[in-house]
């Protein structure tokens, strides 16, 4: 009873919204349950999580489900049925007990973890359900005899959840064992950096005596044993490192760090064992345990979001295959050329193919950015990438996936290399130079005591040379800078793939935009009319004709023409696939479509016509063979977009490279200042080019883009930032994700990054300040283990203080705070 | 002062068993996911349960 009650007090009665999804419900909602539900789908759910009695699921947050408007097609997943695809999306199979992880973008709330993790009670198949909300992943334990994979995934797309599964899930496994092994050093590392540190107070205090002296031995000897794990497992990423920069004949940050370690570990121990005196292993303990914190912070990672996409992970896993009328399931793999494949609704195209039935509308907003679909006709080439909107379609598939116009981008060179190589960073620059000048100093040192016959100071000296100079303050700058910057980028919507992408950025003097999607933003698609004006009667005249044709143009003209619902009859209705429509209202002759199409004179004339073939979704109209005009759908630059390029424009220079044709050269003309390093109908491959010809120029290059169409420039460019509606969604490949609502920050960005350099390079002197401090009393042989054991914290600390606080402060000051 | 050594012994089991400890939570998973849990805490034990018997 008292459940029941408070069922009634938390379920709130607002009937203008859908219970189940909270968007607005029509004028007569559907009742079910004295509730208001928005469509059927939403009631479907509702009915269901009824029926398992999880209607908590509206307790833990009001309106927490998503919206079930669009119905699925029942045959979607029956792919899941397959053998390959299910052994490459299980974690673990056995007979009783299988493992999957689903990628769920649509879970937000806290309703949707409870829900998720109450799925067992909804079916006894499923064992066990967890959630990871900043990962969007959901980990379903199951027993295959019970539950197979296909009614699983139906299961959560009936209630909404559908999971997101596309054909480079297989290879996307993600390594969680490198972040696991750091903790792991660190947890050792600090363990034994506070023991070993326990261990030498009586030598920092200088206590000594002869109640002491028997202590001495057993202190001293667990001091080695711990040393040998801190040098061993917490410092084997730096001697690893270095050992691997040294095999490739370079010097990296690592080197030097490894000497040091190698240098304060082996004469620690043989200060202890041969002389009794107590070594440094403390200034050990300490510099692995700071280092290691130090990669932990720069460790900001976007769980969520990918930045290795290529084009598998917008394909489907599975294609259907007509075969004498007979629909079968294959994966992409084992789809070859000739084969005849089913397009439904909402499909993706995943190889060139001809279309052999049905007409086509394809949407090429995965490639281009361009959402406005084009209407293909029997016999006309598809390209892969698109998205087939409208009723099924057959076509017979021209050339393997990997083959096709789209993919075959992956096939260049840039995709093989890693970004690493091209870049080197400030401190690799800086540790060439440190690690050969502390080489000379030291060997100076050991001249000059051996010069002077006293080998015991020359070994000191070339020794403590080599621990004092150990660049522990360099190795902590950039990666509290860094991190510090991520954390301020990833506030402001700006994801870095990693630390060294700052570095590029602030490097970076050339921007290339790419236009569709990314200066246009995709959504709002404008309707002009151009042309001679009608009346308010032919208005509604044309209205009745667009109303009549089922293409999405049509549709959208006709939203656009008749705002007021009024409808005349329409006789002798035709739609010509390829042309247009035409029809007859009262004694008019009304036509819509290709110019050709529209006019009954000769196509000559037309080419005269002024702005004739401008853009290709452009509808010509026709009143009893006049032409009148004609409707195009023209998409918006982003707000602010004038502003954005005005503040780049002095210290950048300003790139834009367009697949579409040159329609819009004038108007972004005005805003770049000249048309000059304007460039239009660009294939996906030539975008590559100019970039790559760009960067052989000498020139540092960013580029900015969103499509698939982008994939090889944004690869190939110093630093690639995709641009997305929503960081959830799917981006291609790149070293920054930018969500467009950030757009217009980029020179703030720009800026920072540059800032955060400054900062590096700042706290870079004051480190080599304590370091030539230390120098002085290293080459005199006079260096205490007591004065390193101060000197390398304090100028650890001061140099992450410094770091940390002068990167908020200049956050503070590019407005990122 | 041999008692030193004693104490010296307790204090380095003592934080043995805590690297030990952190070492496991590592390893069961316990720092894979730092949010979910922060939700999860706060649901209600088993409500349909509940609302089951009022039934």
């Amino acid at each position: 009873m008292e459940t029941g009650k408070r069922e009634l007090k938390s379920i709130p009665k607002d009937i203008s919204v859908c219970f189940h999804c909270g968007s607005e419900v029509p004028a007569k909602p559907i009742q079910f349950d004295h509730h208001a539900f928005c469509c059927e789908g939403c009631t479907t759910v509702y009915s269901i999580l009824k029926d398992n009695r999880l209607c908590a699921y509206y307790e833990v947050s009001n309106h927490p489900g998503i919206n079930q408007s669009k119905p699925l097609f029942p045959e979607k997943f029956a792919y899941l049925d397959h053998a390959d695809i299910q052994q490459s999306l299980l974690k673990f199979r056995s007979s009783e007990h299988s493992v999957v992880d689903l990628f769920i973008p649509q879970m937000h709330c806290s309703s949707c973890i409870w829900l998720l993790e109450q799925l067992h009670k909804m079916n006894s198949g499923i064992l066990k359900s967890q959630v990871n909300f900043l990962e969007k992943n959901l980990q379903i334990h199951f027993d295959e005899k019970s539950i197979s994979l296909r009614s699983l995934v139906e299961l959560l797309s009936r209630l909404g959840y559908e999971p997101v599964l596309h054909a480079g899930l297989a290879d996307q496994r993600k390594q969680k064992n490198s972040n696991k092994n750091l903790f792991y050093r660190i947890g050792i590392a600090g363990f034994c950096f506070g023991n070993i540190m326990l261990l030498s107070f009586p030598d920092y205090l200088s206590i000594s005596g002869d109640s002491l002296e028997g202590l001495k031995p057993v202190f001293q000897g667990l001091i080695i044993l711990l040393s040998i794990p801190t040098f061993l497992i917490g410092g084997w990423p730096y001697l690893n490192g270095a050992w691997i920069s040294l095999s490739q004949k370079k010097i990296q940050v690592d080197v030097p760090l490894a000497l040091g370690m190698v240098v304060l570990f082996f004469r620690s121990l043989y200060d202890i064992l041969a002389n009794g005196d107590p070594g440094f292993m403390d200034t050990l303990a300490g510099l692995v345990f700071f280092l290691l914190a130090g990669k932990w912070f720069q460790q900001v990672s976007f769980d969520r979001l990918s930045f290795e996409r290529d084009y598998r992970s917008y394909f489907p896993m599975a294609v259907n295959v007509v075969r004498e009328g007979i629909e079968s399931v294959k994966t992409l793999n084992q789809l070859n050329p000739g084969e005849v494949i089913v397009l439904r609704n909402g499909d993706l195209l995943p190889a060139d193919a001809l279309l052999v039935k049905g007409t086509a509308f394809m949407d090429y907003s995965f490639v281009t950015g361009e959402s406005i679909p084009e209407e293909k006709h029997v016999g006309e080439l598809l390209y892969a990438g698109g998205k087939h909107e409208g009723s099924p379609v057959e076509v017979q598939v021209l050339k393997k996936v990997e083959e096709s116009y789209l993919t075959r981008l992956w096939n260049n060179e840039v995709f093989n290399k890693s970004k690493e190589k091209k870049f080197s960073t400030f401190s690799t620059k800086v540790s060439v130079y440190f690690t050969w000048a502390i080489l000379i100093i030291a060997l100076a040192g050991l001249g000059f005591w051996l010069g002077n016959d006293n080998t015991g100071k020359a070994i000191n000296a070339f020794t403590a040379v080599l621990i004092i100079a150990c660049p522990c303050a360099l190795a902590l700058s950039s990666p509290f800078t860094l991190g510090t910057a991520l954390r301020y980028f990833a506030a402001n919507k700006f994801y870095l793939n990693n630390p060294a992408t700052i570095e590029s950025l602030a490097a970076c003097n050339s921007l290339v935009f790419d236009k569709t999607g990314t200066l246009t933003s995709p959504g709002e698609t404008k309707l002009n009319y151009s042309g001679i004006n009608f009346s308010e009667e032919n208005k509604l005249q044309f209205a009745a004709l667009f109303y009549a044709s089922n293409h999405p143009l049509s549709k959208r003209i006709y939203k656009e023409l008749n705002l007021n619902n009024v409808l005349i009859p329409i006789n002798d209705f035709a739609e010509i696939p390829g042309a247009g429509i035409s029809g007859m209202v009262g004694k008019n002759i009304l036509k819509a479509g290709k110019l050709s199409w529209v006019s009954e004179q000769n196509t000559n004339e037309n080419a005269g016509h002024p702005d004739a073939e401008i853009n290709a979704t452009q509808v010509w109209i026709s009143l009893n063979g006049k032409v009148l005009g004609s409707f195009y759908l023209h998409q918006e630059f982003r707000t602010g977009l004038a502003s954005l390029v005005n503040s780049l424009k002095e210290k950048y220079t300003l790139f834009l490279i367009s697949g579409d044709n040159a329609f819009d050269k004038g108007a972004l003309g005005n805003i770049f200042g000249s048309v000059q390093n304007l460039f239009f109908k660009f294939s996906p491959h030539d975008k590559l080019s100019f970039v790559e010809s760009l960067r052989n120029k000498g020139n540092k290059v960013c580029m900015v883009g969103d499509g698939l169409n982008d994939a090889g420039a944004l690869k190939s460019a110093d630093t690639g930032i995709a641009l997305t509606e929503n960081s959830v969604q799917f981006s291609p490949s790149s070293d920054a994700i930018l969500e467009s609502s950030a757009l217009a920050k980029l020179p703030d960005f720009l800026r920072f990054s540059n800032n955060a350099m400054t900062v590096i390079k700042i706290s870079f002197c004051i480190s080599l300040t304590y370091n030539i401090a230390g120098l002085w009393f290293a080459l005199q042989g006079t260096m205490s283990p007591l004065f390193a054991a101060i000197l390398m914290p304090v100028s650890s600390v001061t140099v992450i203080a410094w770091t940390v606080g002068a990167t908020h402060f200049m956050a503070k000051r590019r407005g990122l705070k | 002062m041999s008692v030193l050594i004693l104490l010296i012994a307790f204090s380095l089991v003592i934080a043995l068993g805590f690297l030990i400890a952190f070492i496991v939570s590592v390893k069961n998973g316990q720092f894979d996911d730092s949010y979910t849990p922060s939700v999860r805490i706060l649901f209600d034990e088993t409500p349909t349960d509940e609302s089951d018997k009022s039934k």
